[in-house]
């Protein structure tokens, strides 16, 4: 599995652990970090930036694996039905997944870019099964606001969850760079 | 001779925070002398949801204190929502200011009912975006064209349809016009609760 000119190595406990950890704090930033009222009251969405990371850079089981567990964790920390917010984000790492071959993982404003559109696509499918079920009566214009704010805080928060998550695997020894690799051939 | 004026510093800050909470929760028991209805003193504990799709608090009182969904909660100014999800130990309480809250109230002045919603207000509105318009926090619609609204009319609960009990202050009417459709007219009304500086909080348990 390439990822930006690193390649993944470590164990499969310590991926899932890296994982685990990961969503741990992004769920706190997440639930600590107030909504944005000129951005449509959208929160940034940090959880997805994680799973957004495992979809740019491990195979579809694990990025789907990912966006579940930081869906799940969404809808625990809030109102929406179990479930909901789980679907929207397998369908956001689900699109980044399917568009991996295009973007490059190096490059910050390509990662930006598939934050965006992950937070905008998972945020208003979620808008769109809450207001089906009746949970939301905001009107399709708040909620494409809602939508749009979200995808503008992915933007932000996508970048630097994946740099801060690569780092840690790179840490524990999940990733290693391709120039240390072929250091250790030669 | 620093030390000690650093010590006494910190301490004139520790003893306005506890003349601050002193008086909040005089106020607090003041409120519940005065209520004959049974309330239940909870604290809030958290702000908002990690979605922001809805405008809600956490108190931290739940389904082991008798609470149940759907119970009024009131501050010492007013109404400030109601129970939405409860859990064991702690509840969510979807405030007035959602779109999704609804209930039918009264004008105490004229007697006059109308349905109360929170928010309501679209992203585009009177020309200009309404993140940078006056917030309007909710309003309340059909009510009789018959009767006049004036500003600063008091908003109750009616009691009607048996959600929220009879009586509990909303707010204040700040202006009323009619509906396009000329069959009723509306009015914006602004929270007798300061919905921004919530810190305890009563949740009403009949």
């Amino acid at each position: 599995m390439q990822s930006g000119g690193r390649s993944r190595r470590g164990a499969a406990e310590v991926v899932w652990i890296v994982m685990l950890i990961s969503l741990l704090v992004a769920a706190a930033f997440q639930g600590a970090v107030p909504e944005c009222a000129v951005l449509g009251h959208a929160k940034a969405p940090a959880l997805l930036g994680i799973a957004a990371y495992y979809a740019l850079g491990t195979d579809g089981h694990t990025a789907l694996f990912a966006g579940l567990a930081a869906g799940t964790a969404v809808d625990v920390m809030s109102p929406s039905p179990l479930g909901y917010a789980a679907l929207c984000y397998m369908a956001g790492c689900w699109i980044i997944g399917r568009f991996r071959g295009l973007i490059r993982t190096d490059s910050v404003s390509a990662v930006a870019v598939a934050g965006a559109v992950a937070a905008f696509v998972a945020d208003a499918l979620h808008f769109v099964l809450l207001a089906r079920s009746g949970l939301s009566e905001i009107g399709i214009w708040r909620g494409l606001w809602h939508a749009t704010g979200s995808a503008a805080l992915g933007a932000v928060v996508t970048p630097v969850a994946c740099a801060a998550v690569g780092a840690l695997d790179m840490l524990v020894g999940n990733v290693r760079r391709d120039a240390e690799e072929m250091g250790d051939a030669v | 001779m620093a030390q000690e004026l650093a010590a006494a510093c910190e301490e004139i800050r520790l003893l306005k925070a506890l003349r601050q909470e002193n008086e909040e929760l005089r106020g607090m028991l003041d409120l519940k002398k005065r209520s004959r209805r049974n309330l239940l003193a909870c604290e809030v504990i958290g702000r908002g949801d990690a979605t922001g799709w809805w405008r809600t608090v956490t108190i931290s009182k739940g389904a082991s204190d008798a609470v149940r969904p759907g119970m009024a909660v009131i501050a010492a100014g007013g109404l400030v929502g109601r129970t939405w999800e409860v859990a064991e130990s702690s509840s969510i309480v979807l405030l007035i200011t959602d779109p999704m809250f609804k209930a039918s109230c009264r004008f105490s002045r004229t007697g006059t009912v109308g349905i109360l919603q929170g928010g309501g207000v679209s992203a585009w509105e009177s020309g200009r975006m309404s993140a940078f318009a006056p917030p309007r926090p909710f309003h309340v619609e059909y009510v009789s064209k018959d009767y006049r609204i004036l500003p600063r009319d008091e908003v109750v609960t009616s009691g009607l349809g048996d959600v929220l009990p009879e009586g509990l202050l909303i707010g204040y009417a700040t202006k009323a016009t009619m509906d396009p459709s000329g069959l009723f007219q509306k009015a914006d009304v602004a929270p007798a609760a300061d919905l921004y500086d919530l810190g305890r909080v009563f949740v009403v348990l009949e």
